[in-house]
């Protein structure tokens, strides 16, 4: 089991299956690109969650096996998201078919908030590897930040096109959770 | 400080959607189409639409209405919904936006 939490290949592969299965779908026809947008979205906020979750969770919880695991394993589940959000759009200039159709809808809460999701998710999205880390030093992790108002973001451009908050709320819930809780320990902390 | 940044913006986005909720949870329009055995046949409303000028993306049964997704005359990409048994035009919406509603719905 250890060996196949460790392997890299399992885990991308483990990330890839949701998509994978979407677009098995796309494939053969029973699913078209308006489909295909909730299946690339949730994911990627599925992903982006699980990404940002484990930060809040080591400070929690303190150094485990685990939580050193999850530390280590979170920059791909961030990437996995971004790669998901950019089959999201992918998927979405798909369905609108043109520039104009693209252009005339863009100033429309729902949609504009969703590029500025995507723009601040390509921040830490393209700099997750081990050289951009590298060669962005201290920078490196201001750049992760951006994550943060991302999850913003994302978080707003859901409920405003579903017009509901649930979905969003459900699945931002243990991010805000986490981070209040985290709050609440350092500062009881530092008095 | 960053986190506490966060926190506190996200606890005021989450506070004001919920005070917002009741407003905003119209997303899930009701037809009162009522049991689908009277239902028109959906084929009816596309054809209707296409006449008006617009352009069909999609159109099923959801829930207790007809759903169609497309386009509309005025250009705009809009998800719609119509009474399955009228076939009138209750709400059009465009990205989560309320164009049309019809009253008393």
């Amino acid at each position: 089991m250890r060996t196949i939490l460790n392997n890299r290949l399992t885990i991308w592969l483990l990330l890839a299956l949701p998509g994978l299965a979407a677009l098995q779908g796309y494939a053969t026809g029973r699913l078209d690109a308006m489909d295909m947008l909730h299946p690339t979205g949730e994911w990627a906020v599925r992903w982006m969650v699980l990404a940002m979750l484990a930060g809040p969770l080591a400070d929690i919880l303190g150094p485990r096996g685990w939580t050193r695991w999850y530390l280590a394993r979170r920059r791909w589940l961030g990437f996995a998201a971004f790669l998901y959000a950019l089959a999201h759009l992918v998927f979405y200039v798909i369905d609108m078919g043109t520039l104009d159709d693209l252009l005339a809808e863009i100033t429309e809460h729902g949609i504009w908030t969703g590029w500025v999701a995507l723009l601040l998710m390509a921040l830490p999205g393209l700099t997750s590897t081990d050289r951009a880390m590298k060669a962005l030093r201290r920078g490196w992790k201001r750049v992760q930040q951006a994550a943060y108002p991302a999850a913003l973001f994302t978080l707003l451009h859901w409920g405003l096109l579903e017009m509901h908050w649930t979905g969003a709320l459900v699945h931002f819930g243990p991010l805000l959770l986490a981070n209040l809780i985290r709050l609440i320990k350092f500062q009881g902390v530092r008095r | 400080m960053k986190f506490r940044i966060f926190s506190l913006s996200a606890a005021a986005v989450l506070a004001s959607l919920l005070i917002a909720q009741p407003v905003l949870a119209d997303g899930k329009i009701s037809c009162r189409g009522g049991p689908r055995t009277g239902w028109a046949n959906i084929e009816t409303l596309k054809q209707r639409l296409i006449a008006e000028g617009w352009q069909i993306k999609k159109a099923k049964p959801t829930r207790d209405c007809f759903e169609v997704y497309g386009k509309t005359p005025e250009g705009d990409n809009v998800e719609s919904f119509f009474h399955p048994v009228t076939l009138a035009k209750i709400l059009v919406l465009k990205r989560g936006r309320e164009l049309f509603r019809a009253p008393g719905y």
